[in-house]
């Protein structure tokens, strides 16, 4: 065979099945390199299948894979493969039986492989599932390379007695000896459990050199009051963790804004503070008016989904109103029902948005504020900002807005809310915007059309539900193509409920439209139907299209890590049109 | 029907039909190119000996009829198979040395049916065999040390189980 080309060695590899491969790889060198190529390709090819929505790298680098049972037996060769990093994405697929001995292979492997890696080999690592815990105190965590640079563990199950997990029991007689000096990036989701955050704080705690930590924690339980001893331990805890190197933090739930209230004397490196959820925000405290705050905060990013604690409006506002100069970008989205007085003129958050703007506006560059609201009471949240914006002259180079529509659970699908729903559309009332939109060179519409469904039937999707979201995405549509005439590029994103139930899309809308300022043929969305593949297929039709899973049950942050969609993404219809011929 | 000829490369002239040599797309760009005319002078086949030019002709002769593989073929899909048909497995019934003869014309004469043929007995070959048995059905040399071998053995566990 020697005297055989390598192409035709290639074509004879390629007809062999994975045991034969196998075999031939243990040959000699050569064999080797022919096979392993063939067998990643195998491999990718088997997880596409499997994965409706694959990333998929170029061989030999980052990423992997996949779903399904047998899944572990093809990370397991992964691991050999992969040079530079490694996903484990064991989707649970809802069978029973799938559960069961998957903890046990990827145990089982990783302490046959993770040791053979040299040292530096596997500088990312990223572990996903909700396989238990065990894996990871006894396998994944503890034969980790010690050089890594970057950890992924997500559904981290640690259970406390009180909640009667079984996972994870002994993972704090392991925790003494889990070090991660090189460690610049963490991320971890898991559950609210003291032993989670304890677990999370420990790796926290043993780096030196990180730089990056997102931590995300997902209550599961309505016993809140136990919650809170686990909030409490993480606040009095996460903070002095915390190392002068990490310049990005990114917490969702578990905490509250007494983070901004560091120790006295202590000072953070931290830049980018995102925090989802916070429980409320804090008392307007001395230091964050004082010359030597502990946080300069370029980059802030406020979510208020859920929880029992409602928004302190008043100590957010003063919060922001006296951040130090040198904000770049913010973001701010909730879902809170705002107090009736909060957006009158004259109101804290009105002079205190105005306020901020005005000593931010040297750098301010990004301002997303999406609101989900109800209508009638403060239809335009957005007019606060706008007005400061425009006032200010403010240069942004994007800006995220709440649709002023009406969506509520409340409201129920009426003949004349079409009509409602154009009126408040309609770009000739609402000129601010068209100046906004000329000088923005993004702009993100949110709206919830998903929210019908949830009046008519719960958890379904009916027609009066696909009528309602097909009616609203006809009317944004239209609306925005009106808005952003002479604007050559259109980014089409759909996210939520829509998405995910796949059928509910049918949008069907403005191929062209002649009343548009020379008819010009620009958009041509499609989404007949919708399925992710086809939203895909409507790539062809439309500059941009893009579908993704969401729920609005649960915070959009809770995808985040694994698309790594933009967090402030809203779980609702996004249309994000570039206005700039450069910005695709 | 027009007949040609070729000339091996060991300088023997075998006369053959123009439909059965048009199965090598090479040949068969060739005589485009020249208007279709080489009745009079033979084709030099530099790459090929007698002996399997002999055999590739033959092939040729048994599979004229066939209908040639769509241009759009999927090569994926030529490889997902390694079943021959009966004519075929008997037609490659040769030593080892004039099947890879046979490949390597295939290649050079551009006939991937032959070539796919070729591959499919040799893939048949390794099916089955141990990584030693491999080497001495191929005569190939074990480059490896003693612990890249243990590695590599540990590597691929996983196909095994």
């Amino acid at each position: 065979m020697g005297t055989l080309p390598p192409e035709i060695v290639e074509d004879i590899v390629e007809m062999l099945r994975r045991h034969d491969l196998a075999m031939l790889a243990r040959v000699n060198r050569r064999f080797n390199e022919h096979c392993k190529r063939i067998i990643y390709q195998k491999i990718v090819l088997r997880a596409k299948r499997t994965d409706p929505n694959p990333s998929f790298p170029e061989p030999w680098s980052t990423i992997l894979t996949l779903g399904g049972p047998s899944g572990p037996k093809y990370i397991k060769h992964l691991l050999v493969l992969c040079k530079e990093g490694l996903v484990f994405k064991c989707r649970r697929n809802g069978s029973p039986n799938y559960g069961g001995d998957v903890p046990v292979i990827l145990s089982d492997l990783t302490s046959n492989l993770l040791t053979t890696l040299p040292p530096d080999s596997l500088q990312t690592f990223k572990y996903y599932d909700g396989c238990e815990s065990s894996i990871l105190s006894h396998s994944i965590l503890q034969q980790f390379p010690f050089q890594s640079k970057s950890l992924t563990v997500l559904d981290l199950q640690f259970s406390d007695d009180r909640y009667h997990f079984k996972a994870g029991e002994r993972y704090n007689e392991n925790l003494e000896c889990l070090l991660f000096p090189a460690l610049r990036k963490f991320t971890a989701r898991c559950l609210l459990t003291l032993r989670s955050v304890t677990a999370v704080l420990h790796i926290v705690s043993s780096t030196e050199a990180l730089d990056e930590c997102d931590l995300f924690f997902i209550s599961l339980y309505d016993d809140f009051d136990g919650i809170m001893d686990v909030f409490s331990v993480c606040e009095n805890s996460l903070y002095p963790c915390l190392t002068s190197s990490v310049r990005r933090l990114k917490i969702y739930q578990g905490t509250s804004g007494t983070v901004l209230s560091s120790p006295p004397g202590r000072s953070y490196a931290v830049t980018d503070l995102i925090l989802h959820n916070p429980r409320n925000f804090p008392p307007l405290l001395p230091d964050y008016v004082s010359e030597d705050q502990p946080f300069r905060i370029r980059r802030l990013a406020l979510t208020f989904y859920s929880g029992r604690h409602g928004v302190n409006w008043e100590g957010l506002s003063a919060f922001l109103e006296n951040l130090s100069p040198g904000l770049e970008s913010l973001q701010l989205y909730s879902r809170r029902t705002l107090p009736d007085e909060l957006l009158d003129d004259h109101s804290y958050w009105t002079r205190g948005v105005h306020r901020l703007i005005s000593k931010q506006k040297e750098t301010l560059r990004h301002l997303n504020v999406p609101l989900e609201q109800s209508p009638g009471d403060h239809p335009d949240w957005n007019s606060a900002w706008r007005q400061a914006v425009m006032e200010n002259d403010v240069h942004l180079e994007s800006m995220t807005i709440t649709w002023p529509i009406s969506t509520t659970k409340d409201i129920r699908w009426s003949s004349d809310y079409e009509g409602r729903l154009m009126d408040s559309c309609h770009v000739e009332k609402c000129p601010e915007r068209i100046k906004l939109v000329e000088r923005l060179q993004t702009i993100q519409v949110v709206t919830t059309p998903n929210i019908f469904y949830e009046t008519e039937t719960p958890g379904s999707v009916d027609f009066a539900g696909s009528v309602a979201t097909k009616y609203i995405a006809d009317c944004i549509a239209k609306h925005i193509c009106e808005m952003v005439v002479g604007q050559p590029r259109a980014r089409f994103i759909i996210v939520g409920h829509e998405a995910r139930e796949m059928r509910i899309f049918s949008v069907d809308w403005v191929k062209k439209d002649p009343d548009v300022e020379g008819g010009r043929d620009k958009f041509h969305p499609v989404v007949e139907q919708s399925s992710i593949k086809q939203m895909e297929a409507a790539k062809l039709g439309v500059d941009w299209v893009e579908a993704a899973l969401w729920d609005t049950d649960v915070p959009p942050d809770y995808y985040d890590i694994v698309t790594d969609r933009p967090w402030f993404t809203a779980p609702t219809a996004v249309y994000q049109f570039y206005g700039r011929e450069d910005e695709r | 029907m027009s007949t040609i000829k070729l000339l091996s490369s060991d300088n023997a002239e075998l006369a053959v039909d123009k439909e059965v040599a048009e199965r090598s797309i090479l040949i068969k760009n060739m005589l485009e190119d020249v208007g279709g005319d080489m009745s009079d002078q033979a084709i030099p086949i530099p790459n090929v000996n007698e002996a399997v030019l002999r055999k590739v002709i033959e092939w040729c002769e048994h599979h004229k009829s066939d209908p040639p593989p769509p241009a759009d073929e999927d090569s994926d899909s030529r490889k997902k198979s390694t079943d021959i048909e009966e004519w075929d497995q008997k037609f490659m019934q040769v030593d080892q040395e004039m099947l890879f003869e046979i490949i390597l014309a295939a290649n050079y004469l551009d006939i991937k049916p032959l070539l796919d043929v070729g591959c499919k007995t040799v893939a048949n070959m390794i099916k089955g065999k141990s990584p030693e048995e491999i080497r001495k059905t191929f005569n190939i040399q074990n480059d490896f040390t003693p612990e890249e071998e243990d590695q590599i053995r540990r590597e691929n566990e996983w196909a095994e189980e």
